[in-house]
């Protein structure tokens, strides 16, 4: 899947050819405008950083999207009932509460599943703050119901809340929509950010074209005029310069890519290699075949970007000779 | 064809180097533009083919105001006018072959097309070994050889040449002459621009002299004429 560094430059010559093909120009490979190498080579890497930061960018929203989902789809098919014990409360009316609580939460219309968690898993789920022991002894630790609900006719909430208190006025229904709220708001602040980046890779990448393209125009003009006055016109002019920096994104979104896909195996070997269950809230930063053709349009992006802005300069500088 | 009124020409905010320019060039007619340096033979030759417009005056070619034509429409009149500009300007990088065929491939040619017109062309104006030489490494001669290869190619309806013969030896001189008389017989109008008197004299036709700021159309000196 990952491109080495030569078959990078053999894709841009290829490409570099078929955009010569078309200029019947009889010594193939050049150009009626040609590219200025000196000040090509630092645009290309310039604008390869920009594409790289467009890259990542893109991938974390893929990232996040892909987290939130495995975090929420987990949560909001599940709702838990917490019955806390009151002073007074002894074991055994605890036992009665949530023996009737079980009833009539499996008697709920949209319930699927119900299930009181056993002291042992709830010791499991506390074991990590507390440390291992017996501890429901000496602690007022609530008890816990998990109860599984069908997402697509979830029961009618407030009326679950309102008989499960009726029964223990201490036990409280928890369905995880505020939680889920609050991974969602995190989850669009991360995704606007990731966003912003690309905006402002790309507003980064238009100014550095727009100043390339001026200078290439200065550098050139005695070509622009003399293919001016043989009746050239401004769309053929532009043409050529869009050329050299078609292929300038082209090349520099290649080698982009290439640089993020190495970035992300890193990251996903890292991730495989050090992650256990206790960094479970990391994503899996697999890379999937359509992160790949995502990946894809960087490249393709950048040359748009170079290309549209090179012939908007082009025309507005020349449009304003005779 | 082509026809000047009252045409006037400034630099900048300069006096006017040419005043009330006014003449009119047939179809097919072939011309001397003469004049000491200075006097703005190449000044004159810029307004024809479109590099300036007048500070006065009206021009009109082809049946076209060009004073007031829109810069999208000068393209389809420029492909018409071939010119040999006094200092070559030769694309530096290119081939003298791709040099002279760069008004066809403007144009939209196919290489197939015209590999084999602009070879002979070459061939004829004597750098036929030399098709795939950068002007760089040609002499003043031979670029200004290329220059009107390339000025030719398209056959132009206006061939407007500037000093076409002043870096070259009076033989070949002679016949890149010749090459202006048949693109004439094909119908092109001709202005060549010159200080060779020798040149002037040789050839039967009128002369438009930059005398005093103005033109002043005098008759072939030519002998015989
Ligand atoms: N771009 C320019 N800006 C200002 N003045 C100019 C410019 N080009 C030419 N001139 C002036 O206009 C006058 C005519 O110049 P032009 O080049 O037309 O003369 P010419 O007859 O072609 O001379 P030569 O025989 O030496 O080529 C000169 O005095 C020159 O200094
Ligand atoms: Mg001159």
């Amino acid at each position: 899947m990952l491109m080495s560094l030569p078959q990078v430059t053999a894709l841009a010559n290829k490409i570099k050819d078929i955009l010569n093909r078309k200029a019947g120009l009889q010594s193939k490979g050049t150009r009626i405008v040609p590219a200025n190498d000196a000040t090509n080579r630092p645009l290309l890497g310039v604008i390869a950083i920009m594409c790289y930061f467009a890259a990542l960018a893109g991938e974390s929203v893929l990232m996040i999207n892909r987290a939130v989902d495995e975090w929420t789809s987990g949560l909001s098919s599940a709702i838990t009932i917490q019955v806390r014990p009151v002073a007074g409360d002894t074991a055994l009316s605890l036992d009665t509460q949530i023996g009737e609580l079980l009833k009539i939460v499996r008697a709920a219309p949209g319930v699927t599943r119900v299930q009181e968690l056993s002291r042992r898993d709830t010791e499991k789920l506390l074991e990590p703050w507390l440390g291992a022991g017996n501890i429901l002894d000496e602690l007022p630790i609530p008890r816990l119901i998990d109860v599984q609900i069908d997402r697509a006719h979830p029961p009618e909430m407030e009326l679950l809340s309102l008989n499960i208190s009726r029964i223990a006025p201490n036990a409280k229904l928890n369905d995880h929509a505020q939680w889920n709220d609050r991974i969602l708001i995190f989850a669009n602040f991360l995704r606007g950010l990731a966003f912003g980046i690309l905006i402002l890779t790309i507003i980064t990448t238009i100014t550095i074209v727009l100043f390339a393209t001026r200078a290439g125009l200065t550098a050139k003009h005695e070509i622009v005029e003399v293919l001016h006055l043989t009746g050239a016109h401004d769309a053929f002019i532009a043409r050529e310069f869009e050329k050299q920096f078609m292929s300038l994104g082209l090349r520099a979104g290649l080698l982009a890519i290439a640089a993020a896909l190495l970035t992300f195996l890193l990251f996903s070997g890292l991730i495989s290699r050090y992650a256990n269950a206790e960094i479970y809230f990391l994503p899996t930063p697999d890379l999937y075949f359509s992160d790949f053709l995502l990946l894809l349009l960087i490249p393709l992006g950048a040359a748009l970007v170079a290309t549209l802005t090179t012939r908007v300069t082009v025309l507005r500088v020349i449009g304003r000779t005779l | 064809m082509l026809r000047f009124e009252n045409v006037g020409i400034r630099y900048g905010m300069g006096a006017e180097i040419l005043r009330d320019v006014s003449f009119h060039l047939e179809p097919g007619s072939f011309h001397f533009l003469t004049g000491a340096s200075g006097t703005g033979k190449t000044s004159l030759l810029k307004l024809m083919y479109m590099a300036r417009r007048p500070s006065r005056g009206w021009i009109t070619m082809f049946g076209q105001d060009l004073v007031h034509l829109p810069r999208t429409k000068l393209p389809e009149i420029r492909r018409r006018v071939g010119v040999v500009f006094q200092d070559f300007r030769l694309i530096n990088h290119l081939s003298a072959f791709d040099n002279v065929a760069l008004p066809l491939v403007i144009a939209g040619a196919r290489r197939d097309d015209y590999r084999e017109d602009v070879e002979e062309l070459l061939t004829w104006v004597g750098l036929g070994e030399r098709l795939d030489a950068k002007p760089p490494t040609l002499s003043g001669g031979e670029q200004q050889r290329v220059a009107i290869a390339r000025a030719v190619v398209a056959k132009p309806d206006l061939l407007l040449a500037d000093e076409p013969t002043g870096n070259v030896d009076p033989k070949i001189g002679q016949r890149l002459m010749r090459l202006f008389i048949e693109l004439n017989k094909l119908g092109a109008s001709v202005v060549i621009a010159t200080h060779d008197d020798s040149l002037v004299r040789k050839i039967a036709a009128p002369v438009l002299s930059l005398e005093n700021g103005t033109l002043i159309k005098r008759p072939s000196s030519a002998k015989g004429a």
